[in-house]
């Protein structure tokens, strides 16, 4: 009896593996795309500041649009640009303003195989879910490109990002399973048994470290909610003074030949021209400024929990290196 | 190396009829920086008038007319209506983008702000040591330090130029902004000049900050 319940958990084992995985996903913040070289940042119209706070609450306005496809195990976003994740979808942004904004989204895969590449533009109104959409059909996209996926590849990326994860906390047990092409691609060379007590050990450890990447997404969805209605407020100016260079532009086309040449008025005309231009980027400055005020203690109170969150993580993880190691050490005979 | 681009700053005075050509380099550590920064109001009674202003710089323009016409061999016609209404035009620019009672100036070792009342602000910037000109479909605005002063270029459409120069006196507490004005309209260009003093701002006993959603805000403590 003892047998066949053995065989039965076995077989249900096998048939678990099987199946086709559900894949989980980490959204690391945007890449704000900020040029390094700063005498660029007004041409551009990039304010740094407000391109870092855009990248978070960009990928998480994307996570949630993942979650609720209900595609994924879980889709969190996560402070590390390299997380080990079966899917990472590694947005960057190419353009905001009041009116526009545009982003890429490159997911790629444990292996370090692309699934998915493609940009993404969409004007905005003012309104709070703007954006929505275009995020929905971001996520619909690499749902998709998941869903085209072999169930055999689907297994594949869920045992390599697996495997990364165990040789990166125990590489003298689990150092031989992947390989590393000249292209930084990841091959599995072969599995470990599925009754693998390191292995069981490490699943532990995993779902531990799930805990706290839950407890950081958490920590990411606090800044959306406390950051995105004064982001709202910095959108519609923004879209004002869009308004107002525009009209600027407009002015000059067609007023200027009303005054007569080496006239105050004409002088005074072209003066004015150029000062209008420059209050208008003078009090968009002063309004990044504003912004920058008001998000910067929030933002920085956040990093401080998400850097504290990470460091616990690490230091967690040396402790599991030492004692993995050790125990493998100590099973293997070596 | 720094990269060495020199951009001429043609300074024209209603004193010369040869304006000297002032050439500053756009490196930081090649120029004569001096301390400009701070609050400074109007001093109403050093002012030039603009009214002599005018007078010198017609004076002076009909003179160089007559020089021409002597040099070239021909009869003298005087100032020409336009060539009148032309300076009158640049005198009366120069009164009203000069008239800011107070300025405001903030400088760093990357930038110098200067905020005037009811007008755009000055702006020098300097990104890696080098001078970073200001432009935008209407104009450029140039800057840089010459013998200490700092010297501001801004060249609109049509060619309508205006140079301001800021010089500090030796104590620290005064202030000297001498506006040129020039287009190629008028043969002779128009200078004003305008004097401040310094003057501390009280202490406030609220930090204040400007924000987005709640505007201006303020505390008794530390922000």
């Amino acid at each position: 009896m003892r047998t066949l319940a053995a065989l039965l958990l076995l077989a249900a084992a096998f048939a678990a593996h099987a199946d086709r995985p559900s894949l989980n996903a980490a959204v690391p913040p945007f890449d704000p795309a900020i040029p390094t070289d700063e005498a660029s940042y007004r041409s551009l119209g990039v304010f740094p500041t407000i391109r870092e706070v855009e990248s978070v609450l960009w990928a998480f306005g994307l996570r949630e649009q993942l979650d609720k496809l209900d595609d994924f195990e879980t889709v969190r976003v996560v402070p590390d640009a390299e997380p080990i994740a079966d899917l990472i979808v590694q947005g960057r942004i190419l353009e905001s303003d009041g009116y526009s904004f545009a982003f890429s989204v490159h997911v790629t895969d444990a292996t370090g195989a692309s699934v998915l590449k493609q940009e993404y533009r969409g004007t905005t109104d003012g309104e709070e879910n703007t954006f929505r959409p275009v995020f929905a059909q971001a996520a619909r996209d690499i749902a998709s490109a998941q869903s085209a996926l072999a169930d055999a590849d689907v297994r594949r990326i869920h045992d390599t990002a697996m495997l990364r994860y165990a040789e990166r906390l125990a590489p003298s047990a689990f150092g031989g399973y992947l390989e590393t092409g000249d292209d930084g691609r990841i091959e599995l060379v072969r599995l470990p048994s599925r009754d693998d007590p390191m292995l069981g050990r490490i699943e532990r450890v995993r779902q531990t470290e799930f805990v706290v990447d839950d407890t950081i997404d958490e920590k990411f969805a606090e800044l959306n909610r406390e950051v995105s209605s004064v982001y709202r407020i910095w959108r519609e100016y923004r879209r004002q003074n869009v308004d107002y260079q525009a009209e600027n532009r407009r002015r000059a086309d067609f007023d200027n030949e009303e005054y007569p040449q080496a006239s105050f008025e004409r002088f005074r005309r072209l003066y004015n021209l150029y000062k209008w231009d420059r209050q208008t980027v003078q009090e968009q400055d002063q309004l990044a400024l504003a912004f920058d005020n008001e998000v910067s203690p929030i933002l920085k109170q956040i990093e401080l929990r998400v850097a504290e969150l990470e460091t616990f993580v690490d230091s967690k993880n040396a402790e599991w290196y030492r004692l993995l190691e050790a125990l493998f050490e100590v099973e293997s005979g070596l | 190396m720094h990269r060495l681009i020199l951009f001429s700053l043609v300074l024209l005075t209603a004193c010369s009829q040869t304006p000297p050509t002032v050439v500053i380099p756009d490196v930081v550590s090649e120029m004569e920086t001096s301390e400009i920064g701070g609050s400074w109001e109007r001093d109403y009674s050093r002012d030039d008038d603009v009214n002599k202003s005018l007078q010198r710089a017609y004076n002076l323009l009909a003179q160089s007319i007559a020089d021409q016409r002597r040099m070239d061999g021909t009869r003298t016609t005087g100032i020409t209506p336009r060539q009148a209404s032309s300076l009158v035009a640049l005198a009366r620019l120069a009164e009203l983008i000069t008239r800011s009672e107070v300025l405001q100036i903030v400088q760093t070792d990357d930038r110098v702000s200067i905020a005037r009342r009811d007008d755009f602000a000055l702006e020098c910037r300097f990104f890696g040591g080098e001078m970073q000109p200001t432009s935008s479909p209407f104009g450029i605005e140039e800057c840089g330090w010459v013998d200490g002063d700092l010297i501001s270029r801004l060249r609109l459409r049509e060619g309508l130029t205006v140079v301001s120069r800021f010089t500090v006196s030796e104590t620290g507490d005064r202030l000297r902004v001498t506006t040129t004005v020039s287009s190629p309209t008028s043969r002779m260009p128009f200078t004003l000049r305008r004097f401040y003093r310094k003057f501390e701002e009280p202490e406030s006993d609220y930090a204040c900050i400007e924000t987005l959603s709640m505007k201006r805000v303020c505390t008794t403590g530390e922000l």
